[in-house]
């Protein structure tokens, strides 16, 4: 899959805001395969 | 929605990690600050993301309670905070839901100081986050080359917005536009501003009834955000069924089409409303009936549906 195709994706909706664009397209340049995370705190019903 | 985001990351051949901020709940004094409780309601809420559609198996499911144990990340956050003022560490705050001025016992001052740290020991590159919580990471991208680590980059989701529709609360952002964002966000603490995946289809159908969600009007209007960040991510089209005396039954392919038709008036909120609700429900059905059906998932919904929420 090519970068601009992985950009795409990652920019779908609900995404918002990327700080920045520019250094994820590098980051996707040279690590194919980076990790990310979301986290959350366990907060009730 | 979280979870339609996170199977977007992995599409796209990026690893992800779910991190479940224990920690972080009892310093927020949550669930009363029952640290076993705060766990429990975790270990409910990993279950939930995996019948949302989450394959656990490709995702990594960390505890901040982990890293509670290594002195390397105390020591990490303590050079987090000698680098920050107290004044900016309070400003923080508004991560942890709470505004400006809000914040009143000292162990929460260490809470942006964690959040910022969390990234340089989970090893990721991209923090992937609601909206509200940038400011932790501003500081990780200001503080961690200093300490040795990377910039890591903040990828941002919207919040999606309260049933009870747009509010100015002020206190969490300077951006305006973001403080009201933040202040309408759906949330637990205000029971009529979210649908849970525990609704039933007539509470589901009762609270997008009364939701806000004026004629014309796309800014601010939670049945329309739930379309597009949820319902159209989910779905193909939706239906509407209509008297043929309000331009009889009609199908939408896509949220840009129902945006269209809905600001210039050819949709009325009372049919948009009842389309919504139905398909919502099916979107949430197979995730209510895991926790109705289910032995351990019934368990663990048991004992979070048995503690109060706190704040």
């Amino acid at each position: 899959m090519d970068i601009g195709t992985k950009l795409e994706i990652i920019k779908k909706p609900p995404m918002e805001e990327i700080v920045t664009e520019e250094e994820l397209r590098e980051l996707l340049q040279t690590n194919p395969h980076p990790t990310a995370y979301d986290g959350f705190e366990p907060s009730g019903n | 929605m979280r979870a339609i985001k996170l199977k977007d990351f992995l599409d796209a051949g990026i690893k992800f990690k779910l991190f479940i901020a224990d920690w972080h709940a009892w310093i927020n004094n949550k669930m009363g600050g029952d640290l076993r409780k705060i766990q429990q309601v975790g270990e409910y809420l990993v279950e939930v993301w995996r019948e949302a559609g989450v394959d656990t198996k490709k995702v990594e499911v960390v505890w901040a309670s982990e890293f509670a144990k290594d002195p390397e990340y105390w020591k990490t956050v303590i050079e987090v905070m000698k680098a920050t003022t107290v004044d900016r560490m309070k400003r923080a705050g508004t991560i942890m839901g709470r505004k400006e001025g809000e914040m009143q016992y000292s162990a929460q001052l260490l809470y942006p100081a964690m959040q910022a740290t969390d990234p340089f020991f989970l090893k990721v590159q991209i923090c992937q986050l609601g909206i509200d919580q940038r400011k932790a990471y501003v500081l990780s991208r200001e503080v961690g080359p200093k300490l040795g680590f990377w910039k890591p980059i903040i990828a941002s989701h919207h919040l999606l917005i309260g049933l009870q529709g747009p509010l100015k609360m002020g206190g969490f952002e300077q951006n305006k536009n973001l403080d009201t964002e933040i202040a309408s966000k759906m949330a637990k603490s205000i029971p009529k501003s979210y649908i849970s995946v525990h609704d039933s289809a007539t509470e589901i159908k009762e609270k997008i009834r009364e939701s806000f969600c004026p004629p014309k009007i796309v800014e601010g209007n939670p049945i329309l955000e739930i379309c597009k960040y949820i319902i159209f991510r989910k779905v193909k089209n939706i239906k509407f069924e209509r008297p043929a005396k309000f331009g009889g039954d009609i199908t939408v392919y896509s949220y840009e089409g129902l945006e269209r038709m809905y600001a210039e008036g050819n949709l009325h909120p009372v049919d948009l409303k009842a389309a919504v609700a139905i398909t919502l429900d099916k979107i949430i059905k197979p995730v209510r009936e895991h926790f109705e059906k289910n032995k351990k998932a019934k368990e663990l919904y048991q004992v979070v549906k048995e503690t109060k929420i706190t704040r």
